[in-house]
């Protein structure tokens, strides 16, 4: 029992506890940004997309071998001699011309392994992280500044001083330099900085309106082929029946109406409905069918109805609101009907009993 | 009464009373809900340290009008072995048993929808038709989770809702009467003439019953969360165990009634918890209107008093849901029945008790 | 669903909100009673190991990181000290602190992140944001002194690649000043809130004898009682030097080696993690961190396993060399591999929303085990 409480107590205080952090939480201010507006300050290591400034670019091929990816592609042509490519910005002089470099930077795992070698630091990573495009062709970033005929020009005269040299030597000559792919020689992409009526009252309409649903969900509950259509149909029966009742005065019987039958029986109809096994494939047919007999029962069943409702003669009485039935019904189950009162709680008890041992197992 | 008012101005009782059916839900549910799912998502963002939406409009207050639209203009994807009339007759029925509670609920003193004897005994009853919307969503979709979420949430349901009837019966026996409207006139005057409090009349009683209204209060409340599907009850739409149980197959305008009737049925609890316990629409202060001498300002003065409890249980609620973890489905069971009911009982027995000396 | 107890499959599919990665379980039900879980991987695998036969050994550093990606220090870290010890290279001791200070901030955050995604399984959202706000502070110490926020090529063979920026020991002295209230706060939301511990606490409990045997390691290892950490039992680095404890579960909420006891040793061992990079911030020496970098790595021809302290688990690298630039082969032991061989073990009894729970404590991560 103390065990019971202390459990409880506990709860309540932890679940306490964890309410006071989140209020205060609520004054603390955000932490975080609002992104295409406010940016975030990169520091100054930060390794976002590569670019390659080609006028310091030996052509010595350290990244292209670094890369673990292997996303950049390097091709040279050496110089024949005599000619002057210039030096690097520290001082290295250069003696290939870099026909080829692409980096395809949608391979690229930004490892930064391709920095490092560089002899004279033309490549490096930049602060641009921003460089979504529409096609994938558009990845492959070209850094090379000739242009094709500078290229075709250097490869020739390569090509002719190997020829000179092979055919000093009489040795098979060398493929000529293979064609430009189509992207034109914009160096690579610059880094930058880059979200009633006249008659019917309000109660006549309500009547009929209450009236309706029942006798259409009624016939759709008799004739539906689904099981389970004709038990939500049912509901709508419940329903529209409760609402009769109130038109009547009786508004406990009601309300004890939906509470008990729409929110208790028919929820476990509704529940035994769905859970049986594959009950959507059970064709509802009855074994015998005995049409002649059935229509003349029937038939007599609905004259002698039909007949008593047209012969009463049904009192039209023109009464104020009925008042409350809460209240007497209230005292009357306590005073006069009791005994039944006891012994109808007493029947529930046992059914619940009965129902709570046969789940038990 | 307003219905009265309304007969005289129109000259038909019709239209009066179609007016009177949908007036609350222009005038306060909808712009209700659009605010309270933005004050949803603020709260929680708050609460997380980020901010929430803040570009459509200022600070995001147009957010939800843009979720609407949104809804609006989606596809209506109804898989073809989905039981198409259920399918699409579960949200108006959940929708339906959330609203139908309103009409019972006095929001000032001069409007309430029907001033219904069993006001408190009706709302439980209704709140039964959504039980049955969510087994129709959950057996129309088709679908093994969703009938699982839809199952959990039918036996959440009307489990609670047997401590919610054991407390109003404890409100009942000290005040004699269920009517909501009589509720709320019963508790004027000064704060301390709420039901949390000990009730209107000064005397031993009062001071007796003060604890057991304030647990009563709180077993009420839990269940009362568990009603609705809040954490740390959701089971039924818990994200990362079902994807969203027995509202998964719902797109478009159809998943946005869902929503809508969740809050509501939030609405709707919160209301009745602020008139049982707190005073409903009564001021803790007494009336500017009154001590002005503009008698026309009193039920606007109400008004904005029920709306500030209803909302104050609703941020109470919200809280919640973002502090706590969710019960698993049998210890949710296990608390309901083996807490939460023998809680209700004593406390049930203890005040009649007080009561009748 | 059905009364008559047939044994249901339900999948709970490669695409799930709470497997934490591409997972496929599958689940053999009896009712809502589980009686076995079916783990089927595979759906991250990528050819680590066969990619690295065809790469030198500096360009294999990337790839360790991509195996288990919230953790990705301690990958490198596990590699770069297996090929060292094949190497038989000494590295500065600025180096060691450096390595052990990155090693220990990463482990906080990949616990940081278990935590935070188990509470977002269990259904408290909330811790979920503050875990990962305190993460994105870690992640800024990292950004600073190496450029990436989650997958570094940091630690290098024979030392790292970047000396630490000059205001890392600043920010990490403010991190941590800033973070031991943070915890005291998640222990207060989360850890002793009734409901979780409710959720968690008796749930599928791991008895030692069955951990050992199924090899599991690390923080499930540990809760379940066996006090084994590889930064004690077999020390590698210069772990021997600073004074820590190992936490041990003890079955506080419930029994030993339940699903709480797994989650509040993670919470444990942060603390703990916070101690190590305080005395190693205090103790760190001067001293060039490139200096001992070779030019080219050729091992000599020779195998070696290694095995490192993961925040999951023990991981393990066995390099084979046969003399050349390129490794002949690695394999790895990837610790989340060996752990969710227990998930069968552990769930039977319990009902499917337990899975999730028990998914959660054991802390996977599917790029380490499809590698």
């Amino acid at each position: 029992m103390i065990n019971y409480l202390q459990k409880f107590w506990g709860g309540l205080f932890t679940i306490l506890i964890g309410m006071r952090v989140t209020f205060k939480h609520m004054f603390v201010p955000a932490v975080t940004i609002q992104y295409p507006t406010v940016r975030p300050e990169l520091p100054e290591r930060e390794r976002n997309r590569l670019y390659v400034n080609m006028d310091d670019c030996i052509g010595c091929d350290q990244c292209s071998r670094a890369c673990p990816v292997s996303c950049i592609d390097i091709e040279t042509v050496k110089s024949i001699p005599g000619e002057d490519l210039g030096k690097t910005s520290n001082g290295k002089k250069k003696a290939l011309w870099v026909t080829k470099f692409d980096i395809d930077i949608a391979k690229c795992c930004y490892c930064e392994l391709c920095v490092f070698p560089c002899p004279t630091d033309c490549i490096y990573m930049t602060d641009v992280y921003e460089f979504s495009e529409f096609e994938r062709s558009s990845f492959i970033y070209d850094f090379v500044t000739l242009t094709k005929e500078e290229i075709e020009d250097k490869k020739k005269n390569f090509a002719e001083m190997q020829a000179q040299k092979e055919a000093a030597k009489a040795a098979a000559a060398i493929k000529a330099a293979e064609e430009k792919a189509a992207k034109k020689d914009e160096p690579g992409k610059k880094p930058d900085n880059e979200k009633d009526v006249k008659l019917m009252g309000v109660y006549e309409i309500i009547f009929y309106l209450f009236a309706a649903v029942t006798l259409v969900s009624a016939v759709f509950v008799v004739t539906s082929r689904n099981i389970v259509r004709a038990a939500f149909n049912l509901l709508f029966t419940f329903f529209g029946v409760a609402g009769i009742y109130v038109l009547l005065g009786a508004d406990f019987v009601a309300i004890v109406q939906l509470i008990v039958y729409v929110g208790g029986i028919l929820i476990l109809l509704i529940f035994g409905v769905m859970i049986t096994n594959k009950i959507t494939e059970v064709d509802i047919k009855t074994g015998t069918l005995h049409t002649l007999p059935a229509a003349i029962g029937v038939g007599l069943f609905t004259g002698i109805v039909g007949a008593v409702v047209l012969n009463t003669e049904w009192r039209v009485v023109d009464s104020e609101m009925p008042e409350s039935t809460l209240t007497t019904l209230g005292h009357m189950l306590i005073t006069e009907y009791v005994l039944i009162f006891e012994l109808l709680g007493i029947l529930l008890l046992i059914a619940l009993i009965g129902a709570a041992s046969m789940a038990r197992k | 009464m307003m219905y009265d008012w309304l007969t005289e101005f129109t000259g038909s009782e019709i239209i009066a009373a179609l007016i009177q059916g949908w007036l609350p839900l222009l005038l306060f549910v909808l712009p209700f809900v659009l605010v309270a799912v933005l004050a949803e998502r603020k709260v929680s963002a708050h609460m997380q340290d980020r901010l929430g939406p803040m570009r459509v409009g200022y600070h995001g207050i147009l957010q939800t009008i843009a979720d609407l639209l949104k809804l609006l203009q989606k596809e209506d994807i109804i898989a073809s072995a989905n039981d198409k009339k259920l399918f699409n007759l579960a949200p108006l029925l959940v929708f339906a048993g959330s609203y139908a509670a309103f009409a019972a609920i006095p929001f000032s003193g001069a409007f309430i929808g029907s001033q219904i004897e069993l006001g408190l005994i009706y709302i439980v009853a209704v709140t039964g038709l959504v039980v049955a919307g969510i087994l129709m969503a959950g057996w129309a979709s088709n679908n093994k989770y969703s009938l699982l979420g839809a199952m959990r949430a039918a036996a959440q349901i009307i489990s609670y809702e047997i401590p919610t009837l054991l407390i109003i019966l404890t409100v009942i026996m000290i005040t004699g009467t269920v009517n909501l409207y009589t509720l709320s006139e019963m508790q004027t005057g000064y704060f301390w003439n709420w039901m949390i409090f000990g009730g209107p009349e000064f005397g031993l009683q009062k001071f007796l019953l003060i604890p057991f209204m304030m647990m009563g209060f709180l077993v009420i409340f839990i269940s009362m969360l568990a009603e609705v599907n809040r954490t740390p009850f959701d089971i039924p739409e818990a994200e990362s165990e079902l994807v969203s149980g027995f509202h998964t197959e719902y797109s478009g305008m159809k998943f946005a009634m869902f929503f809508l009737a969740e809050y509501a049925n939030m609405f709707a609890v919160s209301a009745i918890i602020a008139i049982m316990f707190f005073g409903g629409f009564q001021s803790p202060f007494g009336y500017l209107g009154n001590s002005l001498g503009w008698e026309w300002l009193v039920p606007f003065e109400q008004f904005f008093w029920f709306t500030v409890k209803g909302l104050f249980f609703i941020f109470v609620q919200m809280w919640l849901r973002w502090t706590l973890p969710r019960f698993r489905v049998d210890q949710l069971m296990a608390f309901c029945w083996k807490y939460m009911i023998p809680f209700a009982f004593v406390i049930l027995i203890l005040v009649g008790l007080i009561t009748v000396l | 669903m059905a009364l008559k107890t047939e044994e249901m499959v339900l999948n709970m599919g490669p695409q799930h909100p709470s497997t934490h990665g591409v997972l496929r379980l599958e689940l053999k039900l009896e009712g809502e009673i589980i009686s076995d879980v079916i783990p089927h991987i595979g759906y991250l695998h990528r050819c680590f190991e066969k990619h690295t036969e065809a790469m030198t050994y500096p360009q294999v550093i990337p790839y360790t990181d991509r195996m288990d990606y919230l953790a990705a220090m301690y990958n490198e870290f596990g590699y770069a000290l297996a090929v060292e010890r094949l190497m038989g290279i000494e590295v500065p001791e600025r180096v060691e602190y450096i390595r052990v200070i990155m090693g220990e901030l990463q482990r906080i955050a990949s616990h940081l992140v278990a935590l935070g995604t188990y509470g977002a399984d269990i259904g408290a959202f909330t811790p979920f944001l503050y875990c990962f706000r305190d993460r994105e502070r870690i992640l800024h110490l990292f950004e600073i002194c190496c450029g990436a926020r989650l997958l570094y090529n940091y630690i290098w063979i024979g030392g790292v690649s970047h000396d630490l920026h000059p205001d890392f020991i600043r920010l990490t002295k403010e991190f941590i000043k800033d973070f031991r209230p943070n915890i005291k706060e998640l222990n207060d939301l989360l850890s002793y809130n009734q409901i979780f511990i409710d959720r968690t606490a008796n749930v599928a409990v791991l008895p030692k004898d069955t951990a050992v045997n199924y090899g599991i390691t690390g923080p499930n290892l540990r809760a379940s009682g066996v006090k084994w950490d590889l930064r004690k039992d077999d020390p590698y680095s210069i772990y021997d030097k600073f004074d820590y404890e190992i936490p041990v579960g003890s079955g506080e909420r419930g029994k030993t080696g339940d699903c709480w006891d797994r989650y509040i040793i993670r919470v444990r061992e942060m603390e703990e993690s916070l101690k190590i990079i305080e005395q190693a911030i205090e103790q760190i020496p001067d001293g060039d961190v490139t200096s001992a970098i070779p030019k080219r790595v050729k091992p000599p021809a020779g195998q070696i396993y290694t095995r490192v302290e993961n925040p999951r688990g023990e991981l393990g690298y066995f390099i084979i060399s046969d003399g050349s630039l390129y490794p002949y082969r690695i394999k790895v032991r990837a610790p989340s591999f060996v752990n969710l061989a227990i998930m069968g073990e552990l769930s039977k009894g319990w009902m499917v929303a337990d899975v999730v729970a028990i998914l959660g404590s054991i802390d996977i991560v599917l790029g380490e085990i499809d590698r």
